[in-house]
C-alpha cells in the first residue's frame, strides 16, 4: 500500500472528531444536562417533557392546596366562633327561663342576645381576601342582610370547590343557608330575633322553641366544622402524597435529562485521552521522512 | 555501433530525460497540497532505432476511473445528510430544552387557571390567566415563525445550490472545449480541474458522467436530463412555486422531484417533507388548544354575568393556526371578560376548574394531552436530526474509505518523490560522467590523431 502525503498529513479529521467528543463531554459536565436539544436523545427528550408536565401539574395542586388550606383555616376559626356564640346564646336564654327572673334580668339577657346576634351575623358575613366565604359562589354579595326587618340569605346554594389532587377537591366557600337554616323554617338569626322577643316578654314556651332552634343550629355548625376538619386533614394528607409523587417524578426526569456525573467525568477523561492520542498520532506521523536521510 | 558523436548525443538525450524525471518529481512535490492534483509519472523508453539511449514518451497522470466514479457516487449521499442536519439544527433551537419550549408555556397557562380557581374574582389571577394566554400564543407564534424561517433558509439554500450547479456546468462545458482543442497538450491539468468540478457538482446533486472520446465528459442528472453535452451547458432555471418555494426546471421540464440526493436533495427533503410535517403537528397542537379552551370558556359566564366569548381568536383552519394564535382582543383589554363561572355567580369557579383540568385531558384526537403532543413533536425533530447525523457519519466513513483508496493510486507520496529525485539526480550525474568520458575520448582522439 502506498502511503501518500495526504494520508500521512491528513489525520486532522481524527483530531477534529476527538476534539468534538471532548468538547461534548466537557459541555455535558459543565451544564449537568444530558439532553439539551431533541437530537441529544429523542426518546429521553420526549419522556422528560411528559415528566415535566406531570411535575408542573403536581406543583400546581400543591400550590392550590396551600391556598385552600388558608381559606379552610379561616372557615374553621369562624365556625369555632359561631359555635361559641350559639352556646352562649343558649346559656343566656336558659338563665331567664322560668318565673323567678325579673324584667331587669330578662332585659339584660335580651341585650346580651342582641349582641350575640350581631356578632353571629358578622361571623357569617366573614370575608377572606375580599370574598364572602359563607355565600356559596355569590362571593361578592353580603350573605346575610336584613331585608324589611327579616334576616335574608342572599348567597346561593352552590359551594365553591377547588381541585387539590387528581379527582380530589375541597370546599373553600360554604353554602351559608345550609349552615344557618338547614331544614328549619327560619335561619338562626331570625330565630334569635324571635328568641329575644320571647326573652323580653318572659314567654317560656317561646324561649324553649328558640333554644331548640339554637340547638339544631349548634349541631349543624359542629357537623360542618368536623367536615372542614376532615378536609384540612385531607389536604395535609394529599400534600405529603404529592410531595412523594413529585420526588419520584423528579428522579425520573433527572434520569432522562441530567448528566450522570460519574459517567460524564469518565467520558471526559476518556475523550481527553483520545484527543491527546489523536494529536500525538497526527503529530508524530509526519516526523520522519526520507528527506531527512538524503544528503 | 555508432561513433563517438552519436554517443555524445545519446548522452545529451539521456541527460535531458533524467532532468525531465527530476522535473516531474518537482511538479509532484510542488502540488503536494493542491486539491484535485493527480500524481504524474514520467514514461521513459529505450530507443529502438539502433542508436540506443533513452527517450521521454511523456508524463501520465495516474488515475483510476473506477475509483473516481465511486468517489463521485459516495459524495451526494454524505452531502444530502449534511444538508438535512444543518437545517434541522436550526429547527432544534426552536424546540428548546425540556420545560423551556411551548411545554413550559402550556404548563404556566394551565397553572394560571388553577390559581384562578382559588380566587375567581381576583383581578390579579384574571390578569395572570390572560397574560399567560398571551405568552402561550406568542410562544406558538415564534415557534411557527422559526419553523417557517428554517424552511425559507432551506429554500434559499436550494436557490444558491442551483446557481452553483449552473456555474459548475458552465465550467465543465468550458473545460470540455479546452480539452477538445488541446490536442493532448497539458491535458492532465485540465482533467484534474474537470474531476474537481465533477466532484463539486456531485456534492450538490448526484450526476451521471459519460466520457467523450476527446477526453471531455457529458453530464446528466439521474433522471436523464442533460446538464452538459460537449461544449454546451443547460442551466437549471429557478421559478417561484407554491408558497414562494423555488421549483427547479431543466430543459423546460420540472425536475424538482428528480433531485433527491446531494445538498439540493437534502434541502428539498427538509423544505418539502420534514419541516411541513413539524408545522402540521405544531398547527394541530395550536388549533387543539384554541378549540378546546374556547369551547370550555364559552360554556361559562364572565365577571359581569355575561356569557363567555372565545378566549383565543378562533383559528380559521388547522393550517397556520400556530402562527395566527392570539388571545382575543376584548379579553386582552379587559380580564373581567374571562369566564370562570358556570352559574353566572361571580364566585363560582367551575369553568376555571374545567379549563385547568384540560392539561391532563386527552384532547388531541382523543388520545393525547397537549404536553404529549409537544413531546411527540420534539421527538420527531430529535429523531430526524439524530438519524441524519448517524447516516451522515456512516456515509462520510464510506466516502473516506473510497477517497483513501483513490489516494493510494493517485496521491503523491513524499518519500517516493524523494527517492525518485535521488534516482534521477544520480542518473543525471552518471550520464554527465558518461558525457565527459566520451568528451575526453574525443579530445584524446583529436589531440593524438595527426600529431607527428
Amino acid at each position: 500500500m502506498r502511503v501518500t502525503f495526504r494520508t500521512a498529513y491528513g489525520g486532522i479529521e481524527y483530531v477534529n472528531t476527538a476534539a468534538d467528543q471532548l468538547a461534548k463531554a466537557r459541555h455535558q459536565l459543565a451544564s449537568g444536562k444530558r439532553v439539551e436539544k431533541p437530537s441529544d436523545d429523542p426518546a429521553a427528550m420526549q419522556r422528560a417533557i411528559e415528566g415535566r408536565a406531570e411535575m408542573r401539574t403536581i406543583e400546581t395542586y400543591t400550590r392550590t392546596s396551600d391556598s385552600a388550606l388558608a381559606k379552610i383555616s379561616t372557615l374553621d376559626t369562624v365556625l369555632s366562633g359561631v359555635i361559641d356564640k350559639l352556646q352562649q346564646a343558649t346559656v343566656s336564654a336558659a338563665s331567664v327561663r322560668g318565673s323567678i327572673a325579673t324584667q331587669h334580668q330578662r332585659d339584660a339577657a335580651a341585650l346580651a342576645l342582641e349582641g350575640l346576634r350581631d356578632s353571629l351575623a358578622a361571623d357569617l358575613n366573614t370575608q377572606f381576601r375580599g370574598s364572602y366565604v359563607f355565600g356559596g359562589s355569590e362571593s361578592g354579595t353580603v350573605p346575610f342582610a336584613q331585608v324589611a326587618g327579616v334576616w335574608t340569605y342572599q348567597g346561593d346554594n352552590a359551594p365553591v370547590s377547588v381541585d387539590i389532587g387528581a379527582g380530589r377537591s375541597v370546599e373553600i366557600a360554604l353554602d351559608g343557608q345550609a349552615l344557618a337554616q338547614g331544614t328549619d323554617a327560619n335561619n338562626v338569626l331570625n330565630d334569635l330575633e324571635t328568641l329575644i322577643v320571647a326573652v323580653r316578654a318572659g314567654d317560656n314556651a317561646g324561649i324553649d322553641t328558640g333554644r331548640a332552634a339554637l340547638d339544631r343550629a349548634f349541631s349543624r355548625a359542629t357537623s360542618t366544622q368536623s367536615q372542614i376538619g376532615v378536609d384540612e386533614a385531607g389536604i395535609t394528607d394529599t400534600q405529603s402524597q404529592l410531595t412523594s409523587t413529585r420526588l419520584s417524578l423528579l428522579a425520573r426526569v433527572a434520569k432522562d435529562e441530567d448528566a450522570d456525573l460519574a459517567g460524564a467525568i469518565t467520558e471526559m477523561t476518556r475523550a481527553d485521552a483520545a484527543y491527546r492520542a489523536a494529536l500525538a498520532a497526527v503529530g508524530n506521523a509526519s516526523n520522519n521522512s526520507l528527506l531527512d536521510y538524503l544528503r | 555501433m555508432a561513433g563517438l558523436f552519436s554517443s555524445l548525443s545519446m548522452a545529451a538525450r539521456s541527460l535531458e530525460a533524467q532532468r525531465a524525471g527530476l522535473d516531474v518529481a518537482g511538479q509532484n512535490i510542488a502540488n503536494l497540497n493542491t486539491p484535485g492534483y493527480t500524481r504524474r509519472r514520467l514514461s521513459l523508453a529505450e530507443v529502438v532505432n539502433g542508436t540506443g539511449g533513452v527517450e521521454v514518451l511523456g508524463t501520465r497522470a495516474t488515475r483510476d476511473a473506477v475509483l473516481d466514479t465511486r468517489v463521485r457516487t459516495a459524495i451526494p449521499d454524505a452531502s444530502r445528510e449534511g444538508a438535512i442536519l444543518g437545517s434541522l439544527s436550526l429547527v432544534e433551537t426552536a424546540i428548546g430544552a425540556p420545560g423551556q419550549g411551548i411545554d413550559g408555556r402550556l404548563a404556566a397557562f394551565f397553572d394560571a387557571f388553577s390559581a384562578l380557581t382559588v380566587d375567581p374574582t381576583s383581578r390579579v389571577a384574571r390578569d395572570g390567566v390572560v397574560g399567560q394566554g398571551r405568552q402561550l400564543a406568542t410562544a406558538f407564534n415564534s415557534t411557527a415563525a422559526q419553523l417557517a424561517n428554517s424552511a425559507r433558509l432551506a429554500d434559499s439554500g436550494v436557490r444558491d445550490a442551483a446557481a452553483q450547479v449552473n456555474r459548475l456546468s458552465h465550467q465543465i462545458a468550458d473545460l470540455n472545449d479546452a480539452i477538445a482543442a488541446s490536442n493532448g497538450v497539458d491535458l492532465e491539468a485540465l482533467k484534474d480541474r474537470q474531476h474537481q468540478a465533477l466532484e463539486a457538482l456531485s456534492g450538490l446533486t448526484a450526476v451521471s458522467v459519460l466520457s467523450r472520446s476527446d477526453g471531455g465528459v457529458d453530464v446528466t442528472i439521474p433522471s436523464g436530463r442533460a446538464l452538459v453535452i460537449g461544449g454546451s451547458e443547460y442551466a437549471i432555471s429557478v421559478a417561484n412555486g407554491p408558497g414562494g418555494n423555488a421549483t427547479l426546471s431543466l430543459g423546460g421540464a420540472d425536475v424538482t422531484s428528480d433531485l433527491t440526493s446531494g445538498t439540493i436533495g437534502g434541502l428539498l427533503h427538509t423544505r418539502d417533507t420534514l419541516i411541513p410535517g413539524y408545522q402540521t403537528r405544531l398547527d394541530e397542537l395550536a388549533y387543539g388548544v384554541a378549540q378546546r379552551v374556547n369551547t370550555v370558556h364559552q360554556t361559562g359566564f364572565d365577571l359581569n354575568g355575561n356569557p363567555g366569548a372565545a378566549f383565543f381568536t378562533p383559528p380559521a383552519a388547522v393550517a397556520g393556526a400556530a402562527a395566527a394564535l392570539t388571545v382575543s382582543a376584548p379579553l386582552q383589554a379587559d380580564s373581567s371578560l374571562l369566564a370562570a363561572s358556570q352559574t353566572g355567580a361571580p364566585g363560582d369557579n367551575q369553568v376555571a376548574r374545567a379549563l385547568a383540568a384540560l392539561r391532563d385531558e386527552p384532547v388531541l384526537g382523543g388520545t393525547t394531552t397537549f404536553a404529549e403532543g409537544w413531546a411527540a413533536l420534539a421527538y420527531h425533530v430529535g429523531s430526524d436530526a439524530d438519524g441524519a447525523r448517524a447516516e451522515q457519519s456512516s456515509r462520510l466513513d464510506v466516502l473516506d474509505q473510497v477517497q483513501h483508496l483513490r489516494d493510494q493510486v493517485s496521491g503523491v507520496s513524499l518519500d517516493e518523490e524523494a527517492a525518485s529525485m535521488m534516482k534521477f539526480q544520480r542518473a543525471y550525474e552518471a550520464n554527465a560522467k558518461y558525457f565527459s568520458a566520451v568528451d575526453a575520448m574525443l579530445q584524446t582522439l583529436m589531440n593524438t590523431v595527426g600529431v607527428v
